[in-house]
């Protein structure tokens, strides 16, 4: 299987001098649904900007087996995928149509193909009757949708995700995480929503001030309250009723 | 930026479904056609007036919209007509012929930019725009002040509502200092907030591979939009030509 994220030492600190990654380790394979966890301001967000070259910081990072370089940066944006947690920060133009033909447009593909793809996001997304609205017009479920259908327009093979079911109501955040599982790619999420954790991702990588504290499967992870609870992280409670005795 | 009119903004006409780049670009066309008809063929200002009517029924809008336009528009008409009116006199100019050239044509013009524009939602007129004539950077800054423009009232209602929900409100304020205050802090937290928020938005750009210059999807006239455009200029053309 191929490795579809490499990373190697990454450190990064923000320009008022707070160290948000320092000295991270990941390898995620292709097709791998990880969800990574940790409390308020433990690197998480820091780490899914890096995946698409938003943040620079020191050490080594392979998408796909390219390296990351400000050479290979459009490369990469094709390949990966990137959720915002707040929709608004990702839809910004006046309709739905040209906001998921954003993406494709800067592609270079031409009009045909970008209707095409665009048709396909918003179908994927169930939002297809939704491409001439503007988006202020949206329900925030809609929103999350419709920015979801954003990145899926450029077809990546990776999709970081930062809180993608936050705000949502539970039908809507049910909906979304149907929508999760129904996509082939590669997944990262970050996420306080750990019952989403759960039930979409194998894996588990718990951070904490930066750093990677514990890797694995994420049954045994988020079952572990002595991992859990020192890092500001309570044991869900679908977790917690299993582990009740009889 | 809301809707041209808001409470109408999703209603269902057949002018609704023309192409909106032809619907402003047949604005302009019959506005300027209005212009150019001479103050002496009454009945070609006739013809326009029933060409308008067409377009307002075809258009779904209520009369009140309309009426509304017409009203600001007449006011300002009316000063300009009055000013002419007493500066010609000594010129022999009689009334009724400064009138209608003085006010049957903006009128006009107003009566036909509302039934072809002002029906569209405020992203779809402003996507019109983009896809003419108007100069990038204009169109790029509307489009964002067009999205965001919500958003940020949103987010001001909020702060708001949290200085509200910790004070007697703000007429309860005591003293003018502390209503400034709390003003200024209000306003200040929202346009930091914005930045921020600027920022954001500029992230999630270059993620899907943003280089510098939004672009612009070609989305090609469907056969109805340009048989719309051609018979209505058609239609001006022939008013002009043929009509007494």
């Amino acid at each position: 299987m191929r490795t579809a994220v490499r990373i190697r030492g990454l450190r990064y600190a923000y320009p008022d001098g707070t160290e948000a990654l320092r000295g991270v380790d990941l390898t995620v394979a292709e097709g791998e649904r990880v969800g990574l966890i940790g409390p308020n301001g433990a690197g998480k967000t820091t780490l899914l900007l890096h995946l698409n070259g938003l943040l620079r910081g020191r050490g080594e990072i392979e998408i796909l087996g390219i390296p990351l370089r400000k050479e290979t940066l459009g490369e990469v944006r094709r390949r990966v995928g990137l959720l915002f947690q707040d929709p608004d920060a990702q839809l910004f133009m006046p309709r739905v149509f040209d906001d998921v033909a954003f993406g494709p447009l800067n592609l270079g593909l031409d009009g045909e193909e970008v209707r095409r793809r665009v048709a396909e996001a918003l179908r994927a997304v169930g939002m297809e009757g939704a491409a001439d609205r503007a988006p202020h017009r949206l329900s925030f479920g809609e929103r999350k949708r419709v920015a979801l259908a954003t990145i899926l327009s450029m077809r990546p093979e990776i999709l970081a995700l930062d809180e993608p079911t936050g705000n949502l109501d539970p039908r809507g955040r049910r909906e979304f995480m149907d929508l999760i599982r129904g996509l082939g790619a590669t997944v990262i999420i970050a996420t306080h929503d750990l019952e989403l954790v759960l039930e979409l991702c194998e894996r588990a990588v718990l951070m904490d001030r930066g750093k990677i504290i514990a890797d694995g499967p994420a049954q045994e992870i988020l079952a572990n309250p002595d991992l859990m609870y020192p890092h500001g992280l309570e044991v869900p409670p679908s977790l917690r009723k299993s582990q009740r005795p009889l | 930026m809301a809707d041209a009119v808001p409470a109408v903004g999703r209603l269902r006409s057949p002018l609704r479904g023309i192409d909106p780049r032809v619907r402003i670009a047949y604005a302009a066309a019959f506005a300027v056609f209005v212009v150019l008809t001479p103050v002496r063929h009454p009945l070609q200002f006739l013809a326009h007036g029933a060409l308008v009517a067409t377009l307002y029924v075809a258009s779904g809008l209520p009369a009140s919209s309309l009426l509304k336009r017409l009203g600001v528009a007449s006011a300002f008409v009316a000063i300009v007509t009055l000013s002419a009116f007493l500066g010609r006199r000594a010129e022999g100019v009689p009334f009724p012929e400064l009138a209608l050239r003085l006010w049957a044509k903006p009128l006009l013009a107003v009566a036909g930019v509302t039934a072809l524009v002002s029906g569209m939602e405020g992203h779809q007129l402003l996507l019109g725009l983009r896809g003419l004539w108007v100069p990038r950077a204009i169109g790029d800054t509307l489009l964002f002040l067009l999205r965001y423009a919500p958003t940020l009232g949103r987010r001001i209602a909020a702060l708001r509502m949290g200085v509200e929900a910790r004070s007697p409100g703000w007429r309860g304020l005591s003293g003018r200092r502390r209503l400034l205050s709390s003003l200024g802090g209000l306003v200040g937290t929202a346009f930091l907030r914005s930045l921020d928020h600027g920022e954001e938005v500029y992230r999630a750009m270059l993620a899907r591979g943003f280089s510098g210059e939004l672009p612009r999807p070609r989305i090609p006239l469907k056969p109805r939009d340009l048989a719309f455009l051609l018979a209505g200029i058609a239609l001006l053309s022939i008013n002009l030509a043929f009509v007494p």
